[in-house]
């Protein structure tokens, strides 16, 4: 079901796609269930929206409005709606925004983009110089970019951050006002679903420093929507950019984004209108909605894979029986029938189904290697046994005590803990002790192997590339494995999507079944919840429109 | 009065120095840094330069001495989590908001909680007296994120009366104050009944009576400024706590307060903003318990600090 | 002479955890003008209630008085009064002053201001007005410095000049009775005698009565007309002073008198107690309350109550050893110089 307001854009983009690079537009799965019946009702003469900003179910205070300088994904979702990336994706796929059009080179070492007509909201035209100069703060070591290793496949990116002798210019390019050149070291076909390329004005840097983007009055934007007011840790309010080029295709007027850290909060403020929608996941008020006939409830597939992950230098961890049967003995249904309320999907694999390489689906062109494992072991708990063995220390599954690592100190994470610690101990025998740390702590324990094993989720990019890159060089698992390594090194280069699949398909399959390092447990979800005058909202999690699309009809 | 005075503030400003010292190794040894606190997934190249940027690569007790330094030129340093904004200016922009919902709920809590507390002294064992009792233990043993809870969803989604969350006019104060007084009055209700009930019992009580007072005099002139005292000493150590600010309260709120910035910045491992923090509060503190004593002994005559002129033997 | 203050059956209880404490039972007794009548006693025999009761200060510590007491004073009965009335007498037509002098005063009032309060409450001057009264009363006390001592606080005095400060607190609206309730207790011996004669002087100068309560018959020697000896809530002994020290008839007395220590009693000897201890108040007590303590008990002491009675017509005993079928018994004490004061 397509969007009118896309449709224009999509055809375009199939044609230049076409041309560019030989391969087919991505075939997005279809949405779930969208919120917007298109056309029931008229729009709004009033359009506005209250929503609260939110990641999952966390909401905070954004760090700073810069696009150097921000460090976390609430920050980037502000700024998909002041500022105009190069492309955007919308349900799923990758559109063009504030590039008309792009070409790759049949090596993939080189993008050029073609920008759109667009204004800054202070008149000044968005030029390619802009967006070049984004790229080399970026690549600037003074700034401490958070997310530069997702720019280092740019020529001289890494060199000049790391601040490597003799590095060479940074391959990117103004070739003119409306013209960019991004040239690369080595093919990188995730590149543009990974990042977002933002435009930056050199002369808003140079008059605030340090402080721009800590303030409404300090940033200036090219997106849909302007920042007009911010009170710190309480809300962000936006008018509608009438210098945006695709101005006549938001609805919306203005639109606020409150700050409400607690969860009963924002229920509350959902109940009292206070706010137009929200996501969430406690059971109780989920059945509470789900009863209120002002509310349309929508399953959003968050495309994140909450797993164990195994310390493979422990003791009895080091052993890939031993993590097998620990992995087998997880009853994934069970987990997400009770734990995550049935917003989830048990997990046999590491990819979620939302994952694409180039055009084709992942999930579907590759089974789940677990699946296989566990037809091939029906009894993890002799698998526990052999490996064990295996070991030389003693075979009794009861005579060990493994502690399992949780990132959490409340009572949410406690009960998680506990239907862990009782399902491994009733099908495998061993004895098990939680560890609870906040999540700050935890982190840091998985990073430098401070633990056993422990539970912990990534969140997918649309490739593969993110979450299989995660245990390169041993990753929290502190896994040691070249082969594992270069099947991936190839597999993120690799610019035939046919080979890139297999690459990744035999690297999972080696990561999550033969030597199951981590064990995945469920592709978590949430539930959308949104009064049903409002129309619009993207629902598939990739989507980085932001607020664009959003409009209300019959409120 | 004067040394007497410098030599106290001369003390305090020492417990001062040992409290940020303390508080900034414990900090410190928090495994985690700002970084992982912020992005879990940052890869280790971006993270080496990062924190060459800020110094925490180098050893603890020179970043204390650099820290030390910056602190004692005024300067408490920008925040990590939120780059481009100093501590002080946040620091600025919070303090008096959480001041503002604390002194607004420590003083009705206060006077409302001093006249009930005489009010059930004077009904000692009667129905108001047990009444103020029982509603003041249940206020002081609700734990406040229940009490957060329901006021907001009573007074802004059942009836919807005032808003739910956010800061601006003058409704916004509403709940959070109604939430914040409770644990005051119900404190100040038993504190100042026990302490009349004590004042009562005194000898001198009696000699009032054997003059023929009435009981209004003697309640006016001679119980409430006998009781008043202690829980004068009491209020003013609880406004130390006012520039801290109610965490729950304002995360329930979602009030731009300094007591929210404060545990977010610890779980954000944002050493400067946890330091800077806590230099205000300490000071803030020390000040007040200064403030303590002269009040006191300007109430107390029996602990004025008086040198020997008054004191004279028959 | 007339009679100021009648008490009749004065009975005061108090209801406590264990049961109902009869601190006071039925007592009756007459005060007349300008005389100093004494209650001795041991501690918790009951005669600092009864001299609080007569201001009823129990009120509000819940001492009940009980329904046939009566107290008259100027005609009215002082049990039966209005919180107003009883608080127009208080202070008033009489006064009382008590044993602490320290925790009697209020720590954080001038004392200049809590003398001026009894004469601002009575005889409603202005503020400046009592303030001057004040000062002459601490003057009339003979408090040395009494224009700087108006502005002080009860700790920046000693012991004397405090209970000095409370009999001229007392006397501010010139009384007609004083209770003095152990006034010299907790005094050294020097400012006792001090403080006795000074409330010698005043009562002549003012004409007042004095009900002076204690344990001590070294005061009782050389202050009192008359004297009441009370043992477990009831007056066991009275008379003139001449009586009870020539010729006491009660054991009791007898024996307070012989506890006595004096000073030909020599260093070696020991000094006397009289064994066992008081009665438990919460019990009837239907028989003669000093009985189990008594050398010279009786089978019928220890059945019924003694009716007190009156050898002279001021001399009366509560004991069975006045009824004629009784042994007679001797004083046992010489009195000579015993139980003179020093």
């Amino acid at each position: 079901m397509r969007k009118f307001l896309t449709t224009a854009t999509a055809l375009a983009l199939l044609v230049s796609l076409l041309a560019g690079c030989g391969g087919t537009p991505a075939n997005s799965p279809a949405p779930a269930s969208s919120p917007s019946s298109s056309g029931a009702k008229a729009a709004d003469s009033q359009q506005y929206i209250n929503a609260v900003l939110l990641n999952g179910t966390n909401s905070s205070e954004p760090s700073i409005l810069d696009v150097v300088h921000f460090t976390g994904i609430l920050d980037r979702t502000v700024l998909w709606n002041i500022l105009e990336p190069l492309t955007r994706i919308q349900n799923g796929e990758l559109v063009s925004a504030g590039a008309k059009s792009w070409d790759i080179s049949t090596d993939g070492l080189t993008y050029t983009f073609k920008l759109r007509d667009n204004s800054w909201s202070d008149g000044k035209k968005v030029t390619a110089q802009d967006y070049a100069y984004a790229i080399k703060q970026q690549a600037d070591p003074a700034n401490t970019f958070s997310f530069a290793s997702d720019y280092f496949c740019i020529k001289n990116f890494q060199a000049i951050f790391t601040k490597k002798e003799g590095a060479g210019p940074l391959g990117v390019e103004a070739v003119d006002e409306s013209t960019l050149k991004i040239t690369l070291d080595y093919p990188n076909p995730a590149l543009l679903t990974t990042v977002d390329f933002f435009p930056l004005r050199q002369d808003y840097v140079e008059k605030f420093g340090t402080k721009l983007g800590s303030d409404a009055d300090k940033l200036v934007c090219c997106g849909p929507f302007v920042l007009t007011s911010w009170v710190h840790n309480t809300q962000l309010d936006f008018v509608k950019n009438d210098k945006y080029w695709d101005a006549s295709n938001v609805k919306l007027q203005k639109f606020t984004y409150k700050i409400i850290t607690d969860t009963t909060a924002q229920y509350a403020s959902l109940e009292n209108k206070s706010v137009d929608f929200v996501t969430l996941t406690n059971s109780e008020y989920v059945k509470k909605f789900k009863a209120n006939t002002n509310l349309n409830g929508t399953f959003i597939d968050l495309a994140r894979t909450q797993m164990v992950v195994f310390n493979t230098q422990d003791a009895l961890f080091k052993n890939a029986k031993v993590r097998q049967a620990f992995s087998l003995a997880i009853d994934r249904e069970s987990v997400a029938e009770s734990l995550n309320n049935g917003l989830a999907l048990p997990a046999y694999a590491l990819n979620p189904a939302s994952s694409s390489v180039g055009s084709q689906n992942f999930r579907k062109a590759v089974p789940e290697p677990l699946l296989e494992l566990k037809k091939a072991n029906s009894d993890p708990r002799a698998l526990l046994i052999e490996g064990l063995k295996e070991l030389g220390v003693n075979s009794d599954p009861s005579a060990h005590t493994v502690s399992f690592y949780m990132g959490g100190t409340n009572a949410v994470t406690k009960t998680q803990g506990e239907f862990y610690q009782q399902m491994w101990q009733s099908k495998l025998g061993v004895k098990v002790s939680l560890v609870f740390n906040d999540n700050a702590t935890h982190s840091s324990y998985l990073k430098t192997g401070k633990y056993q094993f422990g539970f912990t989720s990534w969140g997918a990019n649309i490739e593969p590339q993110f979450l299989m890159t995660r245990w390169v060089g041993g990753g929290q698992a502190q896994w040691k494995n070249s082969e594992y390594d270069a099947t991936v090194q190839k597999a993120t280069k690799a610019l035939d999507a046919k080979e890139r699949l297999n690459l990744y398909a035999q690297a999972e399959k080696q990561l999550v079944a033969t030597e199951a390092v981590i064990a995945p447990v469920v592709y978590a979800g949430t539930m959308l919840f949104s009064y049903k005058y409002v129309q619009g909202l993207p629902t598939n999690s990739f989507d980085t429109t932001g607020m664009k699309t959003v409009y209300t009809a019959g409120r | 009065m004067l040394k007497y005075s410098l030599k106290r503030i001369g003390y305090m400003l020492i417990v001062c120095f040992v409290v940020i010292t303390i508080t900034f190794f414990l900090v410190h040894l928090i495994p985690g840094d700002p970084i992982l606190a912020m992005a879990s997934e940052v890869p280790e190249d971006v993270r080496v330069v990062y924190m060459a940027k800020y110094g925490f690569d180098q050893p603890l007790y020179i970043q204390y001495f650099k820290f030390m330094g910056q602190l004692f030129s005024g300067n408490l340093g920008d925040s990590l989590r939120y780059p481009g904004r100093s501590v002080a200016e946040i620091i600025k922009s919070c303090a008096p908001i959480s001041a503002q919902i604390g002194g607004i709920s420590l003083a009705i809590g206060f006077i409302a909680g001093v006249v009930l507390g005489i009010f059930a002294a004077m009904n000692l064992n009667r129905w108001q007296d047990r009444t103020i009792m029982i509603l003041s233990l249940i206020g002081t043993t609700l734990p406040v994120f229940v009490i957060a809870t329901l006021v907001q969803y009573f007074l802004s989604v059942f009836w919807p009366i005032f808003p739910t969350t956010g800061w601006g006019g003058a409704e916004y104060l509403v709940l959070p104050v109604i939430c914040m007084l409770v644990d005051p009055l119900a404190t100040y209700a038993r504190y100042m009944r026990s302490s009349v009930l004590d004042v009562i019992g005194q000898d001198y009580i009696l000699t009032a009576e054997a003059k023929g007072a009435s009981n209004f005099r003697i309640i006016t002139r001679h119980i409430l400024r006998n009781a008043f005292i202690p829980c004068l000493t009491m209020l003013v150590t609880s406004i130390s706590g006012i520039v801290a600010g109610s965490f729950i309260i304002e995360t329930v709120f979602s009030i731009p307060g300094l007591g929210r910035y404060l545990i977010s910045a610890i779980n954000d491992r944002d050493y400067s903003m946890v330091l800077g923090i806590n230099v205000v509060i300490t000071s803030f503190y020390i000040l007040t318990v200064l403030l303590a004593d002269i009040l006191i002994s300007a109430v107390d005559p029996r602990i004025r600090l008086a040198d020997n002129k008054g004191r004279g033997k028959a | 002479m007339a009679v100021l203050l009648d008490v009749k059956n004065l009975s005061v209880s108090f209801r406590t955890m264990h049961g109902e404490v009869k601190a006071v039972r039925d007592v009756s007794f007459e005060l007349h003008e300008g005389e100093n009548l004494a209650i001795v006693g041991e501690s918790g025999c009951g005669k600092t209630v009864t001299s609080k009761a007569i201001l009823r200060l129990h009120d509000r510590s819940g001492g009940i008085v009980s329904e046939g007491s009566e107290i008259l004073f100027e005609g009215k009965n002082i049990v039966r009064m209005s919180r107003k009335e009883i608080g127009e007498i208080r202070g008033n037509g009489i006064s009382m002053i008590f044993q602490d002098s320290m925790t009697s005063l209020n720590p954080t009032m001038v004392i200049g201001k809590q003398i001026a309060e009894n004469i601002l409450i009575h005889k409603k001057t202005g503020k400046g007005e009592s303030l001057s009264q004040a000062k002459k009363l601490l003057e009339l006390v003979n408090v040395p410095d009494a224009a700087e001592r108006m502005n002080q606080y009860p700790h920046q005095l000693s012991g004397g000049l405090r209970q000095r400060v409370m009999i001229a607190m007392a006397i501010a609206c010139n009384p007609k009775i004083l209770i003095a309730d152990e006034p010299t207790t907790a005094l050294d011996v020097t400012v006792q005698a001090q403080i006795l004669e000074l409330l010698s002087d005043l009562q002549k100068q003012f004409g007042m009565s004095v009900i002076l309560v204690t344990h001590d018959f070294g005061v009782v020697a050389n202050f009192a007309d008359r004297i009441q000896v009370m043992y477990a809530g009831s007056i066991v002994e009275r008379g003139k002073k001449e009586e009870i020290f020539s010729d006491p008839k009660h054991p009791y007395t007898w024996a307070l008198l012989k506890s006595i220590p004096g000073r030909h009693q020599g260093h070696k000897g020991e000094l006397y107690s009289i064994r066992g201890t008081p009665p438990d108040l919460l019990l009837p007590l239907e028989h003669c309350p000093f009985s189990p303590r008594c050398e010279y008990c009786m089978p019928i002491c220890k059945k019924r109550r003694p009716e007190e009675k009156y050898m002279t017509e001021t001399h009366g005993i509560a004991c069975w050893l006045t009824h004629e079928k009784a042994p007679r018994v001797d004083n046992p004490l010489k009195i000579g110089g015993e139980a003179r004061a020093r």
